[in-house]
């Protein structure tokens, strides 16, 4: 009876719990012979020629990256002594690159491979040596701008110009000063409507990491920067201080400007450091998740997608894990056109699960669709879940979803606990007639409130389990 | 503030467990620190305690720093810490980190902080006495109002890491003889200008301070267990000998740096011996450092300090950054001494600058090697790293274009409006050298440095393209600001400190003043060049 079960459960895919093998392929792509590749940051070039920049300052092109023979990939050195360069994108024969100290415009006017003009495009944010004050630059936004946002010294201080804000650089030059409230970015990128976003990690005044709407004029919570705001005249100061140990649902009723997260990737439970930011622009080719964002994770060496929409003006939505095993902690990511998910990592400095000290890979979809929470969108009274499947229509009720919600206090203070937890209970679940929906109706629903929701007794119509269970919805606005 | 049930109760069994006067961990504490060690901690500290990506973070695994007195770990939990310490590790005795422990107390309970601490210092090897609640709270209320995190000699000078054997060396006292030797002098016939009690009973070259060239005396009592044959080993930058009873038993003579160690073999008999050791430093670095091995002495046992007592010098590996044949490096780091936006340029021949950014200025100058990595590519890269090469020569450390009111008026950096400085890049031209463009209000400026290695030097040509409707009046050049200035025998040309002279080649005459050099601007529309010509003397 015994060997009769176990062979069952071998043979019945039916048992077996789904893997990312199933869904994705991730490749480490080999890199230069003896050379430290401390990716920072990546640039899709035409002719499938891929730029990485490493954190001690090089350049290279790779050529071969999508190949199917990895094995080929074949390396140039375009040019060694950038400084710390944590954005890069390709445009009209240059690379534009976000370095530490300025956004610069690196040509090769030759075409021998190597960059020999370097234009200084805007240099007008201040640095003073802390090795903290890093500067990640996005590519261009609809109007060619760069979006740079700008760490605080230290990570806890404004001891330079424009320290603690993001800014953005015209094609021009010019620097304009957008929001205000920045502590320790690990990347910034758009969604799929064009919004800019970055992902701030846990510490002062921000209790857990977050992914984060740049909304021209706002404020992102973390006061230090604010000393600058009489040095710009577009943005009015905060007519209100933020108050420390308060609650941001709270303080958002006293700073009209203050944008609560997007997204709060859960501290320790989702993450502990994210970092790139990118969208899924290529319609089905990277899986069913088109324009949804995926948010890069340093120390877990994972990638995680969020889904965003925007309840009374606001972006909130829920962050489910996805890619995971990556060999270093990951800092940029670039998804071409075609499906191909490039990122790269390194673990100087701050520790990564993945134990390598830096990486290079690609990921692609094998094609087959997991078995996922698509969409989780906030109701009146509860939640409407999306699958990338039909489910299974026994398995949406009640019991099958458990749920926990809790926020953090905002406060001076390094972090914060969990706190102010009520427990929401799931009072019913009803699936829709295309068996592809599950509406969920909550008691105990709190506004400001990251909601955890469990669902481990869902199941496809194929018998199968989600792929990732746990789905972390941030609950800024409760919709009419 | 909400608490399920299920929470309160966990928190209820916690306090009791910690409130026991047995101080016994319950499985399900030490299960409930496990997870939460797993999940805030363990990507740094590795789920084993011995510190993630092979120990490239500190392990917790044995470490002196979270075994002892439970109130240092505490703090570090609450605060945080930061600077560089020394955790050794059973690879390397001498094995020190400089990162960042963010502080936790922020975003853990006391509760946890209690369980997390309690699991790590009762694992991998870790055996200490449970913490109580009451430990973390008590730590609370004193540093409650701390924002920074701890410096680790801050932290170290209130919570000493306590010395878990007793001292090597009984009664060991140390006296410090300034003065400069090249052979170990007769230490009998001077007189010690210090003498210290070195507690710890350590042999430990701290107490030189920041003496550049000194000798030390080390005199106590090494207290032996059984009789037999005891091998001294000795190493030391520069010299050193330890004597035995007034016996010499090993030596390393003369000038030299560490890795000429000398052992030597001494009788002992069951008891108390007289431990002397004399050392000297000329100059550079310094270290000693003095080992025993004997009957029932299983490994080595260390009679200096377990860190190296390297005091000056850098600590973190060597990375050399060195021009190709025939090529051009450039490093954009932090330099010591000149601006967060320096650039360096090494060109292959021995001679190299840092171009500042913000000052618009070629501010240093150095011979042979270019600049060395090391400091900035390991772990977060604090700090600045000074120029790799030797003959460096600051020329200026604020803007370099700007006005003067008069011949003794103080100088006035060009920065608003119409003089404001922008800094527009570089273009490399053949053998990869650069040309520097920037602006200084409607002024085009193409500054382009060009090696002499011969004449071991820099011409610097700079071209300045004036509007047709005028130059701003009144602007001047700072050539050097900080050194000595005198006018040299030659036309046009001064010495600038005691070791560089400029030659400057330009429409107008230079104005000496007190440390600095400045030449006035007489700019018509259109190209105007300037040529500066530096030379080590």
């Amino acid at each position: 009876m015994r060997s009769l079960l176990l062979s069952l459960a071998l043979i019945s895919p039916l048992f077996a719990a789904p893997t990312q093998e199933e869904f994705y392929l991730r490749e480490e792509i080999p890199l230069p012979k003896g050379e430290v590749m401390e990716i920072g940051s990546i640039a899709l070039m035409p002719d499938q020629k891929v730029a990485v920049t490493t954190r001690r300052g090089d350049l290279w092109i790779c050529e071969g990256a999508y190949a199917d023979d990895l094995s080929k990939v074949k390396w140039t050195l375009a040019h060694r002594g950038l400084h710390e360069p944590l954005g890069m994108f390709y445009q009209d024969g240059s690379l534009i690159l976000t370095q530490r100290p300025e956004v610069s415009k690196l040509t090769d006017t030759n075409n021998d491979g190597k960059i020999d003009s370097f234009e200084t495009i805007c240099a007008d944010w201040g640095i003073n040596g802390d090795y903290h004050e890093y500067a990640f630059g996005s590519t261009p936004d609809k109007d060619g701008n760069v979006w740079v946002v700008l760490c605080l010294t230290g990570s806890f201080n404004a001891n330079s110009p424009w320290r603690g804000w993001c800014v953005r650089i015209t094609p021009e030059g010019e620097m304009i000063p957008t929001c205000s409230g920045i502590r320790s970015p690990g990347g910034i990128g758009f969604n799929a409507e064009g919004d800019t976003f970055y992902t701030d990690n846990q510490g002062v005044w921000n209790g857990s990491s977050s992914l984060k709407w740049l909304k021209p004029g706002s404020f992102q919570g973390n006061p230090t920067g604010n000393i600058f705001y009489p040095d710009q005249t577009a943005i009015e100061p905060l007519k209100n201080q933020p108050k420390d140990g308060s609650r941001i649902n709270i303080e958002r009723e006293r700073i009209p400007k203050f944008i609560p997260p997007a997204v709060v990737l859960p501290h320790g439970k989702v993450g502990q450091s994210p970092t790139a930011i990118i969208h899924d622009q290529t319609a089905g080719k990277f899986g069913p998740f088109a324009n949804q964002v995926f948010v890069g994770e340093q120390t877990h060496s994972e990638v995680q997608r969020v889904f965003l929409e925007k309840v009374n003006g606001i972006y909130q939505g829920a962050v489910i894990k996805c890619l995971s095993g990556f060999r270093a902690g990951i800092i940029p990511m670039r998804l071409s056109d075609d499906g191909t998910l490039f990122i790269g990592g390194s673990n100087r400095g701050w520790a990564s699960r993945g134990g390598k000290p830096f990486t290079f890979e690609r990921v692609r979809s094998t094609g087959k669709t997991p078995f996922e929470i698509l969409e989780m969108r906030a109701k009146p009274d509860g939640f409407e879940l999306t699958f990338t499947e039909a489910v299974d229509p026994a398995s949406i009720k009640p019991d099958s979803f458990s749920m926990a919600a809790w926020t953090y206090i905002y406060q001076s203070k390094y972090g914060s606990p969990e706190v102010d937890q009520p427990t929401p209970v799931i009072k019913s679940a009803k699936v829709s007639p295309d068996g592809k929906s599950a509406r969920l109706i909550v008691d105990g629903l709190v506004k400001g409130h990251v909601h955890h929701l469990i669902s481990n007794g869902v199941r496809s119509s194929k018998g199968s389990e989600l792929w990732h269970k746990d789905a972390y919805y941030t609950l800024n606005e409760i919709p009419d | 503030m909400f608490i399920s049930n299920q929470r309160h109760l966990r928190q209820l069994a916690l306090l009791l467990a910690t409130l026991s006067p047995l101080a016994f961990i319950s499985s399900s504490v030490a299960e409930e620190g496990k997870t939460l060690y797993m999940t805030f901690c363990s990507a740094c500290h590795a789920p084993d305690g011995k510190g993630a990506n092979n120990g490239a973070f500190p392990p917790l695994a044995k470490s002196p720093w979270l075994n002892g007195k439970p109130d240092r770990s505490i703090q570090i939990v609450l605060h945080g810490l930061q600077g560089e310490i020394a955790v050794p590790t059973d690879k390397d005795p001498n094995k020190t980190y400089n990162l960042v422990m963010p502080p936790q107390g922020g975003a853990l309970t006391d509760p946890q902080i209690v369980a997390i601490l309690n699991y790590v210092r009762n694992s991998w090897g870790n055996k200490n006495k449970a913490i109580a609640l009451n430990d973390v709270v008590k730590n609370r209320r004193t540093t409650g109002a701390r924002t920074t995190m701890w410096q680790a000699d801050e932290l170290l000078k209130k919570h000493p890491i306590e010395a878990n054997t007793p001292p090597p060396i009984k009664g060991l006292i140390s006296k410090v003889y300034h003065g400069s030797w090249k052979t170990r002098p007769d230490f009998s016939k001077l007189k010690p200008e210090a003498t210290y009690e070195e507690h710890k009973g350590l042999i430990s070259i701290a107490n030189a301070g920041n003496l550049k060239s000194f000798g030390m005396v080390w005199e106590g009592q090494l207290s032996i267990a059984r009789k037999g044959n005891y091998t001294f080993t000795l190493d030391s930058d520069d010299g050193s000998a330890v004597y035995l009873d007034g016996k010499l038993v090993a030596e390393v003579k003369g000038l030299g740096g560490m890795g000429r160690a000398k052992s030597g073999k001494t009788k002992l008999s069951k008891g108390l011996h007289d431990i002397r050791v004399e050392y000297f430093e000329f100059s550079g670095e310094e270290a000693i450092t003095l080992a025993m091995q004997g009957p029932s002495i299983k490994s080595p046992l260390q009679l200096s300090a377990v860190k190296p007592n390297i005091k000056k010098g850098p600590r973190w590996p060597s990375i050399p950054i060195d021009p190709p044949v025939n090529g051009t490096a450039f490093y954009r780091g932090f330099i010591d001494g000149s601006t967060p936006r320096a650039i360096g340029v090494g060109y292959d021949g021995g001679i190299n600058l840092a171009f500042s950014a913000d000052n618009l200025s070629i501010e240093m100058l150095w011979q042979k090697r270019f600049y060395d990595g090391g400091r900035h590519w390991k772990g977060r890269g604090q700090g600045n790293a000074p120029p790799a090469g030797t003959d460096v020569v600051k020329l200026t450390s604020m803007p370099v274009w700007g006005t003067l009111d008069s011949p003794t008026a103080q100088w006035q950096p060009a920065n608003e409006g119409q003089s404001k400085r922008r800094f527009r890049g570089y273009q490399l031209g053949e053998n990869d050298r650069p040309t520097f463009n920037y602006e200084v209000g409607s002024l085009k400026v193409s500054d382009i440095p060009t090696p002499e290695f011969d004449s071991k030097g820099i011409t610097r040509t700079i071209t300045i393209d004036a509007p047709s409707s005028g130059a701003p009046e009144n602007l001047h050049l700072l050539i050097c600001n900080g050194l000595d200035v005198k006018a040299a025998d030659s036309a046009n040309t001064y010495l600038l400190g005691n070791n560089m002279q400029v030659e400057i080649n330009s429409n107008s005459s230079a104005l000496v003043r007190s440390k600095e050099l400045i030449l006035p601007l007489q700019l018509k529309p259109g190209k105007n060049q300037i040529t500066l010509r530096y030379q080590w003397k």
